[in-house]
């Protein structure tokens, strides 16, 4: 028996078009999104009122230390903390209401709220530049008694200790203003010795910038610790709606060619993807991760990163990543209508189906059919995943056939094969007579079902892998 | 009961050759099987062949490439090997695949893991799957070719196995199983049908020309059928089927498609085998299956018989047709039960359906013995059927013994209208009858239906007809004139003939027909020939006797539905034996008597038409006329003769010769003549028929004016048509060159006919010695004297002593004349008497003194040249001399003088001596 193989074979271009089309439905990973959403909700709310209650245990300790401070500048910060304690409500109440929202308008909320707390920041600090210009009209008085103003010095040394001690009690000072509560403890350190020194005059002018620079620091740092909780709380949202969103697509319905979702075909994401979406799950816990760790908590520009990036990019991926599987599904059950199509040819010709499976029985892999012909020839036909995208593949039609006839009538059987088959939509171009003697182990499909051939390993000898073994598209 | 078919079953008979062709009519026939159920010719094949022990029965045609007529065929293409596990389910992460590409044979789209979804798929490409992916088998790709609905129209192979279960094997129209085959892989697969010895296999190429000619691999298919033909045996058989009537055009078309070099010598091979060949005609249906046919659609549509027991004759007629397929029949007995018409001969023939006689319930043999006459004829084939029931006997025994099975072809000769054609017709019928031939029809050829004028044409035409008279009769009228053909087309048929004779010696019996001198010359010229036709199997018709003849004569007046008078049958019975008596090789026999039949309707239908009108007749007129009979009066003129009349009195009929001076032996030759005529009448035999007779004398005798008068007479006696005398010399018979002598004497001869050729001086024929071109004259005159007895008197004159040496040189020609009449020369007293006579003729008298003058110058002329005497011209020349004489004399009288001085001879006017 003398072998001889044809190999080609050509879907096509069109016919992947439509696939990938039809795959491309499956980009839309956010159908479930309400549901998903629903189930962050609770989660979101816990994070709400954790920022909450820490920001009111703030301000109570504020409060008692205000309580302390000299009367004008006990009704300074009072003042201050009013306003500050009413924008924490407004806050979180807004906060515990974008865990309701879906992705586009949550991330619209959290920009307007940055917004708003930006633009209240900026009032608050005129306010007090006004307030301040108030009180050095007043200090030209004091500068003229001495003994006032050594008096007055002192009360606002004190003042400011008390402000620098809420600060470095309650606020995470390190984290948003490096060094800027170090520098100001000198000044303060300074005037003391000019104080100590009987400067009354230069000592309350030094004082009074000490207070002012440690009571802008304090308002500094609550309103930048508000923001950081707010875009942690955006940013575990949005890792946690991508978390849910991974496990409603984990378990897809399958697409026909033609984009028609099949409700009871199922697409099982991971196993189509091979394994990308336990990556990406994995990748996405990681960060979740990151959000919490106390010990090294995230700035607030990463978490802006990861709202504004990296959710919306784990997002993609996952779309990507479902897509993939469903092309990869889709590229597979071609596999076996290609191998239909030309197995029916070929028994419509007078050859029996002996036989067929998938490489190592897994849907990914290669299909391999055998037919044979009553005067003991065989054809195996094997439908490969092409290297060239998840959906192409490669037919190669591989002929052991019996010595009889001419190598001319072989050449026209191999013709007309490849026209049964462009009449049936593969563009099987002009078969290609390959040298040399296919491999004899294509014929055992028990072995295949045991384990799939590696690719390439049936080039012909002195030819390079894959050379003219037939054309490829996707 | 297999449910074949006899010109199937015959037909189908493959040997040992690998290849076996079917040709004829039959082949794009229906068929009506002894099952009574209609079959087309593949299904009726498939029947013949499987009945033939062919486990596996593939078809194959131009058009539906390799199809099948039962499961069991399909299912042995189709069939897995043995112990084939089926694959298990391909391996996903949650457990079993929606459904497993478990190749167990095709599913439907519509399985039943599809759900509704799965429609879409479904309408895209239709038809099975084969595999199930992970989207189970839905078919995602989109097929131009499902779309059209070419290849799915039938479904898968296997898929219909299942349809085949449901019903029996023997369905009589089973679908047909295309495999949509494209040509290379159906070579391969016909190549391994012919090559494998497991299923006993045969492969049917309907419409072969087409195949041969459109198959897209001519090449391959071409090398194949070598292979298979000079291959090793395996019991396979490929059987191509072609429509052509005609082997030759078999082998013509095979020929002409070019590329099949092995085969076209392998049908050439068959036309040489003597046995064992490898092709076979199916022809048209015979008798029994028209008779099962006519009860299928009796059965089936509803048609009505007019006449029960008619139906077997009638299907033997329909059979007799020839050249027409039961599809014809069925089409049109289909026609008439759905017109409410009772089927019968009658109607098939006013539709011209059915031209044949119709058989009228008699077997052969009693229709043979209602024949008239030809009793030799039907001992003949008495005797040929004992025979051959006899050997059939014991070869039923074992006991045939390797003796030479006996020659059925047959040698008719006689003339004309003798019933050769329709004995030939009856011979076809009895061989049939005896288990020799199938059908038994006649084919009846000229040779101008064999011969053609350019070479090649002649084998052609011969076989072509050959083709059509397969399982009958091949009747060829005046064989004989094969061999005179120009050009050698006449050798070109009869070889063509003997090969066929021998090939095909089964299935066709040749009769061969024509004159007896003409067919022993024509079997005499070719060894063949001889060796075919021996000589027990030539049958002579000998022409029919004058009763037989009024029988027939009778008998076609009676078909005609004619009555006739007593006195009519009476004097037919004249005119028929005259025509038999007066006979020759042309005599048309039978023929001659349908000819006057039709000549006597026409007479009478003249004679009782109302006078002076050719309008429609009433009714009443019709019934006087269409029953007045035929009377003596409606004979035709030219019949007439032969009628009897009164014989009249030999005094009366020799008053003539009473003008002539002498004559006294002639006179006594017709008296004997009109006495037997008497006699015979008065005996009531035949006639007489006039004599040939010999006028020996010395010229001047009066023999010219005798066989003038002879022949009158023979007329008047009713012994000749019309009596007239054509007097022919030496010259008007021969000629100078070889061959036209026959001609120019046979030329007289014929102008003579019914009348005298008188041949003077008929020993000139004879002058030039033994090369001399009168003896083909002599010889041409023979034959013609002994075959026209009755229609031409010939009688030769001349000198005595001549003539008794020419008849002696001539035994032959001095037999056939009967009759001797001496003319001799006149004495002087009769020659005086005649001068008298012919000066009185001439108004002239001779004085006493001048006759006795006269009477010496006769005797001294007579004496002075015996042998020579010119007699009744000697008187003339002396009469004319006197006449001179006495004008001279009587020149210087005046006008005036008396006639009587004018008109009379005196003794002066006598010469004085004979001339010199």
């Amino acid at each position: 028996m003398s072998g001889r193989k044809t190999a080609f074979v050509r879907i096509e271009e069109s016919e992947w078009r439509r696939a990938q089309r039809a795959a491309a439905r499956l980009r839309d990973v956010q159908s479930d999104l309400p549901q998903v959403i629903e189930g962050v909700r609770e989660q979101a709310r816990r994070d709400a009122q954790q920022a909450a209650d820490e920001i009111q245990r703030r301000q109570r300790s504020a409060e008692r230390t205000i309580d302390q401070l000299s009367s004008r500048a006990r009704e300074l910060e009072s003042e201050v903390n009013r306003r500050l304690d009413e924008q924490a409500r407004q806050m979180f109440d807004s906060l515990d209401s974008t865990a309701t929202q879906v992705r586009d308008e949550a991330r619209k909320a959290l920009a307007e709220r940055e917004r708003a707390l930006r633009s209240a920041v900026a009032q608050e600090r005129r306010r007090r530049e006004r307030d301040v210009s108030e009180l050095r009209g007043g200090l030209a008085e004091l500068a003229a008694d001495r003994k006032r103003a050594v008096e007055a010095a002192s009360r606002w040394v004190r003042d400011a200790h008390a402000v620098r001690d809420l600060i470095r009690e309650t606020l995470p000072f390190d984290r948003y203003a490096p060094g800027r509560l170090e520098a100001l403890e000198r000044d303060l350190a300074a005037v003391g010795d000019v104080l100590d020194a009987g400067l009354g005059e230069a000592a309350l002018a030094g004082a009074q910038r000490a207070y002012h620079g440690l009571s802008d620091l304090r308002v500094e740092l609550e309103w930048a610790d508000r923001e950081w909780h707010l875009l942690r709380a955006a940013a575990r949202d949005a890792l946690l709606v991508v978390q849910g969103l991974i496990e409603h697509n984990a378990d897809r319905a399958a697409v026909d060619a033609d984009g028609e979702e099949l409700p009871d075909v199922p697409l099982e994401v991971d196993y189509w993807s091979n394994g990308a979406l336990s990556r990406l799950r994995a990748e996405v816990a990681a960060t979740l991760g990151l959000l919490v760790d106390e010990a090294s908590p995230p700035s607030t520009d990463t978490m802006r990163e990861l709202v504004d990036q990296r959710a919306p990019a784990f997002e993609r991926r996952l779309a990507e990543i479902v897509e993939e599987a469903g092309l990869a599904q889709l590229g597979s059950q071609l596999r076996a209508n290609i191998a239909d199509i030309v197995v029916r040819t070929l028994v419509d010709n007078g050859f029996s189906l002996a036989d067929a499976t998938y490489g190592g029985e897994d849907y990914r892999n290669a299909f391999f059919a055998k037919v044979e012909h009553p005067d003991g020839g065989e054809v195996v036909v094997d439908v490969s995943p092409s290297t060239a995208g998840p959906a192409a593949c490669e037919l190669k039609v591989l002929s052991y056939d019996r010595d009889t006839g001419s190598e001319e009538i072989r050449e026209a059987r191999a013709r007309e094969l490849a026209a049964a088959l462009r009449e049936h939509g593969l563009d099987a171009g002009v078969p290609q007579p390959a040298g040399g003697e296919p491999d004899a182990r294509y014929r055992d499909i028990e072995s295949i079902r045991r384990a799939a051939p590696q690719a390439g390993t049936d080039a012909p000898q002195g030819r390079p892998a894959g050379a003219g073994l037939g054309k490829r598209s996707g | 009961m297999a449910a074949t078919v006899e010109r199937l079953a015959e037909a189908v008979r493959p040997g040992g050759d690998a290849v076996f062709v079917l040709y004829g009519i039959g082949t794009d026939d229906v068929f009506v099987s002894r099952d009574y159920q209609e079959r087309g010719i593949e299904e009726a094949l498939w029947e013949e062949l499987r009945a033939g022990g062919f486990d596996r029965v593939a078809f194959c045609s131009a058009r539906d490439s390799l199809y099948f007529r039962d499961a069991d065929s399909a299912g042995y293409t189709n069939r897995a090997r043995s112990g084939r596990r089926h694959p298990r389910p391909a391996r996903t992460p949650d457990g079993p695949a929606p459904d497993g590409p478990a190749p167990d044979g095709p599913a439907s789209d519509g399985s039943a893991s599809d759900g509704p979804a799965s429609a879409a798929g479904a309408g895209r490409a239709g038809g099975m799957r084969y595999f199930s992916g992970p989207q189970g088998r839905r078919m995602q790709l989109r097929s131009p070719a499902s779309v059209s609905g070419v290849a799915d129209s039938d479904g898968p192979l296997s898929g219909a196995a299942a349809d085949y279960e449901a019903r029996p094997a023997a369905a009589v129209s089973a679908p047909r199983r295309r495999t949509g085959m494209r040509d290379t892989f159906l070579i391969q697969m016909l190549e391994h049908y012919m090559t494998q010895d497991e299923v006993r296999t045969a492969v049917a190429v309907v419409r072969a020309d087409q195949f041969l000619a459109h198959v897209g691999e001519r090449r391959a298919f071409s090398e194949a059928l070598g292979r298979w033909i000079t291959g090793p045996r395996t019991g396979n058989v490929c059987l191509l089927l072609f429509h052509h009537r005609g082997w030759d055009r078999v082998v013509e078309e095979v020929r002409g498609l070019g590329g099949y070099s092995t085969l076209a010598e392998f049908l050439d091979d068959q036309s040489q085998r003597r046995s064992g060949r490898a092709c076979a005609q199916v022809g048209e249906p015979t008798a029994a299956e028209l008779e099962r046919l006519v009860h299928l659609v009796r059965l089936r549509h509803g048609l009505c018989v007019a006449d029960w027991a008619e139906i077997p004759r009638l299907a033997a007629a329909m059979a007799g047709e020839g050249a027409l397929g039961a599809r014809r029949w069925l089409h049109s007995l289909t026609g008439l039960a759905r017109a409410g018409i009772p089927l019968s001969a009658r109607e098939l023939r006013a539709r011209g359906e059915l031209t044949t006689a119709m058989p009228d319930g008699r077997d052969a043999w009693e229709r043979l013995d209602e024949l008239t006459g030809l009793a030799p004829v039907k001992e003949h084939l008495r005797r040929l059927a004992r025979r051959m029931a006899l050997e059939d006997a014991r070869r039923a025994v074992g006991r045939a013994g390797r003796a030479e099975a006996q020659a059925l072809h047959l040698v008719f000769t006689g003339n004309p209208g003798t019933g050769k054609t329709t004995v030939a017709r009856l011979v076809g019928e009895i061989y049939q009858d005896l288990g020799v031939l199938r059908r038994g029809h006649l084919v009846s050829a000229e040779v101008s239906d064999l011969v053609a004028g350019f070479v090649g044409q002649t084998a052609i035409n011969t076989n072509r007809l050959v083709d059509e008279a397969l399982d009958g009769v091949l009747f060829i009228d005046e064989a004989y004139r094969l061999t005179e053909q120009a050009g050698g087309f006449g050798q070109e048929a009869i070889d063509a003939l003997l090969t066929r004779m021998e090939n095909d010696r089964d299935r066709l019996v040749v009769i061969v027909a024509g004159y007896p001198v003409r067919m022993t010359d024509f079997l005499g010229s070719n060894p063949g020939l001889r060796s075919r036709f021996p000589a027990a199997n030539v049958v002579d018709f000998p022409d029919f006797s004058p009763d037989e003849l009024l029988a027939i004569l009778l008998g076609e007046l009676t078909r005609a539905e004619l009555a006739w008078t007593p006195e009519l049958a009476d004097e037919l019975r004249q005119a028929v034996t005259g025509l038999h008596r007066v006979r020759d090789g042309s005599f048309g026999n039978a023929r001659t008597m349908r000819e006057l039949a039709a000549e006597l309707r026409d007479e009478w239908s003249q004679r009782v038409f109302p006078a002076g009108g050719v309008a429609r007749l009433d009714a009443a007129s019709a019934e006087t006329v269409l029953t007045e009979p035929l009377r003596p009066a409606d004979i035709p003129e030219r019949y007439r003769v032969y009628l009897r009349r009164a014989v009249p009195r030999v005094e009366e009929v020799l008053a003539e010769f009473d003008t002539l001076v002498g004559m006294g032996a002639v006179k006594d030759v017709l008296r004997g003549l009109v006495a037997r005529l008497r006699h015979r009448q008065r005996l009531g035999s035949d006639g007489v028929l006039a004599p040939h007779l010999l006028f020996v004398g010395p010229p001047g005798t009066g023999k010219t004016t005798v066989a003038r008068l002879l022949g009158r007479m023979l007329h008047s006696l009713g012994l000749l048509g019309r009596g007239h005398v054509v007097e022919v010399t030496r010259e008007r018979l021969v000629a100078g060159y070889v061959g036209q002598t026959a001609s120019r004497t046979e030329e007289r001869i014929q102008e003579a006919l019914d009348g005298v050729l008188f041949i003077d001086e008929a020993y000139s024929l004879a002058r030039g010695g033994e090369n001399d071109f009168g003896q083909e004259a002599v010889d041409t005159l023979v034959p013609a004297m002994e075959n026209l007895r009755g229609r031409l008197v010939v009688i030769a004159a001349g000198y005595p002593a001549a003539m008794d040496a020419f008849l002696a040189r001539n035994e032959g020609l001095s037999s056939r004349f009967t009759e001797r009449v001496e003319f001799p020369g006149y004495t002087v007293e009769e020659l005086a008497e005649i001068l008298r006579r012919m000066a009185s003729d001439a108004g002239y008298t001779l004085s006493p003194a001048a006759g006795a003058r006269a009477s010496g110058w006769l005797r001294a002329a007579r004496s002075a040249r015996l042998d020579d005497f010119g007699n009744g011209r000697a008187v003339r020349t002396l009469l004319d001399r006197m006449e001179a004489r006495l004008a001279e004399r009587t020149l210087s009288l005046p006008d005036g003088a008396g006639r009587d001085a004018l008109t009379t001879f005196l003794p002066d006017d006598v010469p004085a001596g004979p001339p010199r």
